[in-house]
């Protein structure tokens, strides 16, 4: 074995390193998908964080809730929520911060859950 | 991360994640599986279609190939004036390259840019690489669309463990790939070793 990487070591050095290379890449990836599924795995870890990129609708889809309450919550019409905006540019628009509107959206979805689905325990 | 790049996809949707696959085709550093997914997402609560957002991935997807592809024809022929031993990797390409561009496209995405440069660079016939890039080019749009579709307000988690799983058989395949060559030089080694006592 030894003699085997001696002599791929003088004779491939460059194929001898890549491999080396790839296989600390390859572990290591596999190390990040195994950390990442079973943080994943979590149920507690599965409600995202509001981030300014997200529309309302996405927060939505996101929280399982209708989006009239999303809307709602931010001050936006329910029945015509504006298309294609994310939440950083209506924190903008309203002049609100975006910890403001997080809060306002937490806020609705905790109390429709609990209209929605009954107390949970 | 890369929260303002998002941002941008319900404002800009199809002509940036059109943008977005070509670049990731030409090794270009876009995140075009993240943005994929979240144009899914975004379909799914109702501010993209469906189907022209995939059309448009895969619109420019393809268009990325084939540039690509081109590109490694014109090095080629650099490369060889330059007097570069590209011979046995060629024969290699030609015979197992429609494989690799196929699995290039959705299993180990990394590699896709790169595949593309050296199947051109190889001379790949052209036939023997549109096909199998149509299909997977695909199968990766299909895949990626699809779950931020169906995983959708999820999908930075989902891109995270993608990321990590195509990372991950990207690695694999190379490991592979150069531990296949470093058994085939050792065994060449040995031969010529026995040959000359």
């Amino acid at each position: 074995m030894i003699t085997l990487i001696k002599h791929l070591w003088h004779t491939q050095r460059f194929a001898l390193v890549a491999f080396l290379l790839a296989l600390s890449v390859s572990g290591f990836f596999a190390a990040r998908f195994v950390t990442s599924s079973i943080y994943w795995a979590d149920p507690a870890h599965r409600n995202v964080q509001i981030e300014g990129w997200m529309s309302p609708g996405y927060v939505a889809r996101s929280y399982r809730v209708p989006l009239e309450i999303i809307a709602a919550s931010i001050g936006i019409d329910p029945a015509a929520p504006p298309p294609r905006r994310t939440l950083a540019a209506i924190s903008v628009l309203q002049n609100k911060s975006l910890d403001t509107l997080r809060s306002d959206i937490l806020e609705a979805v905790i109390s429709a859950r609990t209209t929605l689905e009954g107390p949970t325990r | 991360m890369s929260d303002w790049l998002l941002a941008l996809i319900p404002q800009y949707g199809l002509i940036l994640i059109f943008v977005a696959t070509l670049a990731s085709c030409l090794a270009l550093p876009i995140p075009a599986s993240l943005i994929m997914l979240s144009a899914g997402g975004f379909a799914a609560s109702g501010e993209m279609e469906l189907t022209q957002t995939a059309f448009a991935a895969f619109a420019g997807a393809i268009i990325g190939d084939i540039s690509g592809f081109a590109i490694g024809r014109r090095g080629a022929k650099w490369l060889q004036r330059k007097g570069g031993r590209l011979s046995q990797a060629q024969e290699l390409v030609r015979r197992r390259g429609a494989l690799g561009v196929f699995l290039s496209r959705w299993l180990i995405s990394p590699l896709g840019p790169y595949v593309n440069f050296a199947a051109g660079a190889a001379g790949l016939a052209w036939p023997k690489f549109v096909l199998p890039a149509f299909m997977g080019e695909l199968l990766w749009v299909g895949l990626y669309v699809g779950l931020g579709y169906g995983f959708s307000g999820q999908v930075i988690e989902i891109a995270r463990l993608l990321g990590n799983a195509s990372g991950f058989l990207a690695a694999l395949a190379l490991t592979i790939g150069l531990g296949f060559w470093l058994r085939h030089t050792a065994h060449a080694g040995a031969r010529n070793l026995q040959k000359t006592p």
